[in-house]
């Protein structure tokens, strides 16, 4: 069985970039329109990775992280942002809590989601 | 005429001093100063006149009654010729020549004023006195009568006033209650009088009995109740009898003011008059050096004015350039952040149509080209919310690192620009060149910054060179990018880090490379020159203080 990711945004067109990059490869991708939806699908499954988006309606990453963390002390999870100001301060205050994250700059491109995923899921690659 | 002095004409000094011996004699004789001074004026006149006919010539002061009154009588007098009558004008009342005999002269009259009364303490004195019994009437009466005499009413007003005083003081008594009496002088009307207060606390008092022999009677008070009768009576103005006294103490006076205290008047009057002068000249010299000094002082204060006013110019541009890059921060950075997910959209869509494009396929070529167009687009959007993130420090992390490493990155990052197009790029790191600290991916973002202008700069140099020094500067580690390129016309050097400039074609160049570079070096306590000749190249130095360190 392959891999299962996770994509948590708020925006279809982000969405539709991860399906599309996951199209024919051994992934699995699920997607949730906000943090509160991707926690519940959360408790269902078990995730390899997380892609989760900063700014959202309702629950935002930060909050969204700390619930998933509650659930999964394990999984891989990248923060897609564009470097929302209001945010960063959180996440500084999320790594003094040892709640583990990785950031990865908006917009990303094709080969770039194939290549995150890839290095977690299967080791270091080159392009 | 009774004559009081006499003065010889000879000189302008004797003509004072007849001027001032008229002056007292008026003052006397209480003419108002007003025509004292007049008096004085004609005299002197009148006295040039005469003495300039020449011969002996005098002035003779006195009293003389005409008309049945008194008048201050002044007699001029010249041997020689005819006395202008004219020149002593229409002020006094009777003019004349007289002394024919002996010569020419003229004789002129001013009438004494009545004398006036004038208040005085000792009849100031206005105690009541209350009607007990007939011997307080008799009291009243010879009391009124007396002051009556003091205030210079003839003995048949004196007699009138005390009996209508008495007269209604027993009135009162009769009626019954208490009653009492208060007199002395008053002023109604600038005109000064005897005044009869009469008070009754039980019955009404008969006005009448004060009859029309009061210049004024007032009544007050209600039926029954307190009555108060006021009666006013003019103090006359008797007209002015010279006494033998007088005379003899005028006669004194005017010779006591000799022709040695005339002159020692003069020589005080000289004094005053120069030390006036004096006073006027040291005013004046002042005034001039206080000018003087307003002047300096105008000056100098325009000076500071204009200094202040350029500051203030250069201050306001200063604030209207950061309002704008503050302005144009908080908008560029709403766009950006906006623009982020609509173009990861676009740019995966393009990436999946390629995937399943065959190369051969013509539509292949233009999704490439889609591509780039996109990644150039994200490009320029990281690089708005770099400059507007500019200003917030909070998720900047500080590490400590050389800048030769950096450019060592660089040299790799940028060798497929270098390899092949005869460009000759050299690294100098000078030793001992300490790492600092530092916002690594900013500060790499600049030097390669700086390093892709470059490139751009020589592309069309037939001299391809870059070179980069690294050196300590003190407390700073200098930083210089020196190009052969085509250098950066002087008329544009003070803009090129204005946000949006740029001298690039469009689609190469955002404007806002240095623009973002420098906020970095800002932001880092640092300085970022440039100096540039046309036509043979750019240096821009980067200097970095060692010692700064920000908290992660």
């Amino acid at each position: 069985m392959g891999n299962r990711i996770l994509i948590i945004d708020d925006e279809e067109m982000v969405r539709d970039s991860f399906l599309l990059a996951f199209e024919d490869t051994e992934y699995e991708a699920d997607e949730a329109e906000s943090g509160e939806k991707g926690v519940e699908l959360l408790r269902d499954a078990k995730y390899d990775l997380i892609f989760l988006d900063l700014k959202m309606p309702g629950m935002n990453g930060v909050e969204t992280l700390i619930e998933i963390r509650k659930l999964d002390k394990e999984v891989p999870v990248y923060i897609v942002t564009a470097f929302h100001e209001e945010f960063l301060s959180k996440l500084n205050e999320l790594e003094k809590h040892k709640i583990s994250f990785e950031l990865v700059r908006k917009p990303l491109g094709r080969k770039e989601i194939l290549l995150i995923t890839e290095s977690v899921l299967s080791g270091p690659v080159t392009l | 005429m009774i004559e009081i002095g006499k003065i010889q004409i000879m000189d302008e000094t004797s003509i004072a001093e007849a001027r001032n011996k008229v002056r007292i004699l008026a003052q006397d004789l209480e003419f108002s100063s007003v025509d004292a001074t007049k008096l004085a004026a004609i005299t002197s006149d009148l006295s040039r006149v005469v003495y300039q006919n020449g011969g002996e010539s005098s002035i003779v002061v006195g009293l003389d009654r005409t008309d049945d009154k008194y008048s201050l009588a002044l007699r001029f007098q010249s041997d020689k010729k005819d006395v202008d009558i004219s020149k002593a004008g229409a002020f006094f009342d009777t003019v004349c020549i007289a002394g024919a005999a002996d010569g020419q002269g003229i004789e002129a009259f001013k009438a004494i004023p009545d004398r006036k009364f004038r208040p005085t303490q000792e009849l100031s004195n206005r105690e009541r006195h209350p009607i007990k019994d007939e011997s307080s009437i008799v009291e009243v009466r010879n009391k009124v009568r007396l002051l009556a005499r003091k205030l210079n009413f003839g003995s048949v007003e004196e007699t009138k006033l005390a009996t209508i005083a008495s007269d209604l003081c027993r009135s009162m008594y009769q009626s019954g209650g208490e009653s009492s009496i208060v007199f002395g002088y008053g002023k109604r009307d600038d005109k000064y009088g005897l005044l009869l207060n009469f008070h009754s606390e039980g019955k009404e008092i008969d006005a009448k009995r004060a009859g029309a022999f009061f210049n004024d009677v007032s009544t007050a008070g209600t039926k029954g109740g307190h009555q108060r009768v006021q009666a006013f009576k003019v103090i006359p103005e008797p007209e002015f009898e010279p006494s033998e006294e007088f005379i003899d103490l005028e006669k004194e006076r005017l010779i006591r003011l000799s022709t040695a205290e005339m002159m020692s008047e003069v020589s005080r009057k000289n004094e005053q008059i120069l030390q006036l002068y004096e006073d006027i000249k040291k005013q004046k010299e002042e005034i001039e050096n206080w000018n003087e000094e307003l002047e300096e002082k105008v000056q100098k204060r325009t000076v500071e004015l204009e200094e202040a006013n350029a500051d203030l110019r250069e201050t306001t541009q200063m604030m209207l350039q950061a309002e704008k890059m503050g302005a144009v921060g908080t908008m560029t950075a709403g766009v950006a952040h906006e623009l982020n997910n609509p173009m990861m959209g676009i740019l995966n869509f393009i990436q999946f149509c390629i995937e399943r494009t065959d190369e051969e396929d013509r539509r292949y070529k233009y999704l490439r080209k889609a591509e780039d167009a996109t990644k150039r687009c994200a490009e320029i959007v990281k690089n708005l919310l770099t400059f507007s993130h500019m200003k917030r420090d909070a998720e900047e992390f500080y590490t400590q690192q050389e800048i030769n490493v950096l450019f060592q990155r660089i040299r790799d990052l940028i060798s497929y620009r270098v390899s092949g197009n005869e460009i000759k790029l050299d690294i100098h790191n000078g030793d001992g060149v300490p790492p600092i600290w530092m916002v690594e991916n900013n500060i790499q973002q600049v030097f390669l910054n700086l390093v892709i202008n470059a490139l751009d700069a020589i592309a069309d140099s037939e001299r391809k060179e870059i070179r980069i020094d690294i050196k300590s500067d003190g407390e700073f580690v200098n930083t210089s990018i020196s190009d052969t390129g085509c250098g950066i016309d002087a008329k544009v050097i003070s803009r090129i880090f204005d946000p949006f400039f740029t001298t690039k074609p469009v689609g190469k160049g955002t404007g806002l490379g240095l623009s973002v570079s420098r906020n970095i070096i800002d932001k880092h306590g640092g300085v970022v020159q440039c100096e540039s000749e046309p036509g043979l190249g750019t240096t821009f130095r980067v200097l970095l203080p060692i010692e700064q360190r920000r908290e992660t």
